[in-house]
């Protein structure tokens, strides 16, 4: 009897073992097909997205091209400014689309270059006609040769399209490969801009007389409290001595030995905002910082706090007035509540004296133009740089609709609306967009 | 009372068979199967593992996994869980997908794809250069969009990005977002022991930090 029960049992066993086998054997070999299947549709849609982004920069660069024969015969400002706002929009288009090819990053810089400032170049001139400007000689040339390039490129392009040479995604191909015969030569676009190709020969910064090594240690021992060792020097527009120490590192200038950055690690790990009493701790301790490095009179104007340490941004004020250029950062450690860190890039670069005129506009006028859904908050004069080269004296008005805040710049010489930034918290502080 | 038995081993036997059918959370030894495969890909991409790619979990891949494991702060158990897993930037059946926060988030991974094991300077000057780069007209002005650009980061093209980034590489991303440069300034940076490009090496190096020369 047992017997029995035993043998039906392993009988019973090896059915069902061979029909679990065949389950297993059917789901593995769909499976396999549907991988197939699945691996086929993938190269089907990564070829189509980049024949795609092949057909589609054509058209962008044939865009740039049409909106500038456009600009050469438009007699309105408004009809200008509507095919520079074109260009600016296909520049976009073609830089987003250019990110997708399967280009070497290195085969695209120069063209990548190009695109972007001719947007931005567009963009700059739209703004100058716009606030009742106009183009000058030097524009107009540059603009023959944006034309130019334009058109170089979009023949290259469509070339490319009737010849069948696009880029797959699947395999490496030359696709904008530089080579003499059929690379334009892009034109040198200078302009009031931060992607002008003049932005890239500005020159050292002079802050002072030049130190030596040994002088820059002394100022950077002296002023972090630590010893450092030498450990190299940077160029650039701001050329520094770098000095290490244990587990830090610091930059001082070698025009003027100015500490122009300082890192070290925060002993906490404290995470989250702090409340007032921390709050204004932090501020006087990185406020004495500044001043023993050589920025004074400045004023907290952004914070976060992550990490152990709190990151507070000061801007320099002057006579009443923040000025947004000068903007220095610095670390402290919410352990110690000492500095443990600094940048001061930004403030080296811009910190001149300036000659900073009065406002023509009254603060209750500026307050006029702003939109009446919002509900103001705070009123301050502010240097706001709108361009590389250029600041505007504005009523910084720090106002709110609904559940958000937003800071509303008004030109104080024009009544311009010079910029709105969003106010948004995030947990670990203030930032804006 | 026969029947009773049939049945007791029928449902035995149909839980023994549910049990394998639906895939075990963790991958040990012993384990078969296209997810052994990627681990083991994995693995032999990062240098860990030297065997053949065959989906079999044996002692080759036990010692591969371990020895991953201890390089990443993980327990060395030689078992490949949630957390493991997720620092191979593999999704097990019930592993759940990776999430982004943001730039930081993606600046970290690129960091830790990157740079783990190097100085803390080293990894904020990494996330320093992609800053610079979305800065740059040469080159895409999202961070995405410099980080993705092909063949601009071996992270990107050996799947290292997908590892989760530990506390250091955030707090690089952070320090480098607020505006720590550590390169004043670089586009570029290899690793002279490993770099072969030309043109690359041709470049001007501006300062050193740890393996990397930044320029």
């Amino acid at each position: 009897m047992k017997k029995n029960v035993l043998i039906r049992s392993a009988a019973f066993l090896a059915v069902f073992a061979l029909a679990a086998a065949i389950v297993w054997g059917l789901r593995e070999h769909a499976r396999a097909e549907r991988s197939e299947a699945l691996a086929d549709e993938y190269v089907l849609a990564t070829v189509s997205a980049c024949a795609r982004c092949g057909e589609e920069l054509a058209a962008k660069t044939r865009e740039m091209s049409l909106g500038l024969e456009k600009l050469r015969v438009s007699g309105s400002k408004t009809r200008r400014v509507l095919a520079l706002e074109d260009i600016v929009r296909s520049s976009a288009e073609a830089v987003g689309l250019m990110t997708r090819l399967p280009c070497s990053q290195v085969d695209i810089m120069e063209l990548e270059a190009f695109v972007t400032r001719a947007g931005d170049y567009a963009r700059t001139l739209s703004k100058r006609l716009l606030a009742g400007g106009d183009t000058d000689e030097t524009d107009e040339a540059q603009l023959e040769s944006m034309l130019s390039a334009c058109r170089s490129l979009a023949e290259l392009a469509a070339a490319k399209l009737e010849n069948g040479s696009m880029p797959t995604g699947t395999e490496d191909m030359d696709y904008y490969e530089p080579t003499e015969a059929e690379y334009p030569e892009m034109p040198r676009l200078v302009y009031d801009g931060e992607l002008s190709s003049g932005a890239e020969d500005a020159p050292e910064v002079f802050l002072g007389d030049e130190v030596g090594e040994g002088e820059a240690q002394l100022i950077v021992e002296k002023l972090i409290g630590r010893k450092f060792t030498l450990a190299g020097k940077t160029s650039g527009r701001l050329p520094a001595y770098v000095f290490d120490s244990e587990g830090a590192e610091a930059l001082v200038t070698v025009s003027g030995g100015r500490l122009l950055s300082f890192m070290a690690e925060p002993s906490s790990n404290k995470e989250g905002a702090p409340e007032e009493g921390e709050y204004q701790n932090l501020v006087s301790a990185a406020k004495a910082f500044l001043e023993k490095a050589g920025y004074p009179d400045t004023e907290p104007v952004a914070s976060e706090f992550t990490g152990g340490s709190a990151v507070l941004t000061f801007v320099s004020r002057r006579g009443g007035i923040l000025i947004y250029n000068d903007a220095v950062k610095v670390w402290i450690d919410r352990g110690t509540g000492s500095p443990i860190g600094l940048d001061a890039e930004q403030y080296l670069l811009h910190g001149s004296e300036r000659n900073i005129p009065g406002a023509k506009l009254t603060r209750e006028e500026a307050l006029e133009l702003i939109s009446d859904r919002l509900a103001v908050k705070k009123v301050r004069l502010a240097l706001l740089p709108v361009s590389p080269s250029r600041e505007a004296l504005c009523y910084e008005i720090r106002a709110a609709l609904e559940d958000s805040e937003y800071l509303v710049y008004i030109n104080a010489e024009n009544g311009g609306e010079e910029l709105i930034l969003k106010l948004t918290e995030d947990g670990m502080g203030i930032r804006t967009e | 009372m026969k029947l009773k038995r049939i049945a007791a081993l029928l449902a035995a036997a149909l839980l023994l068979f549910a049990a394998l059918c639906v895939s075990a959370a963790n991958i040990s030894y012993g384990s078969r199967g296209d997810t052994v495969k990627k681990i083991q890909q994995r693995l032999k991409q990062w240098g860990y593992y030297t065997g053949s790619v065959d989906g079999i979990f044996g002692s080759g891949t036990l010692a591969a996994v371990k020895s991953f494991q201890r390089k990443n702060g993980l327990k060395a158990d030689g078992i490949v869980g949630k957390q493991t897993a997720a620092a191979m930037g593999i999704a097990l059946s019930e592993a759940p997908a990776q999430t982004s926060t943001g730039d930081v988030w993606l600046l970290a991974r690129i960091i830790y794809g990157e740079a783990r094991g190097e100085p803390y300077k080293g990894q904020v000057a990494i996330a320093a250069v992609v800053l610079n780069r979305v800065k740059s007209p040469s080159f895409p002005n999202t961070i995405a969009g410099v980080i993705y650009q092909k063949g601009a980061f071996d992270a990107v093209s050996d799947g290292q990005i997908n590892l989760a980034p530990n506390e250091t590489a955030v707090r690089a991303a952070r320090d480098a977002l607020n505006g720590w440069d550590p390169t004043n300034g670089c586009l570029f940076y290899y690793n002279p022991a490993t770099a072969t490009s030309r043109w690359m090496l041709s470049r001007p190096v501006l300062l050193r930090i740890g393996s990397h020369a930044f320029c």
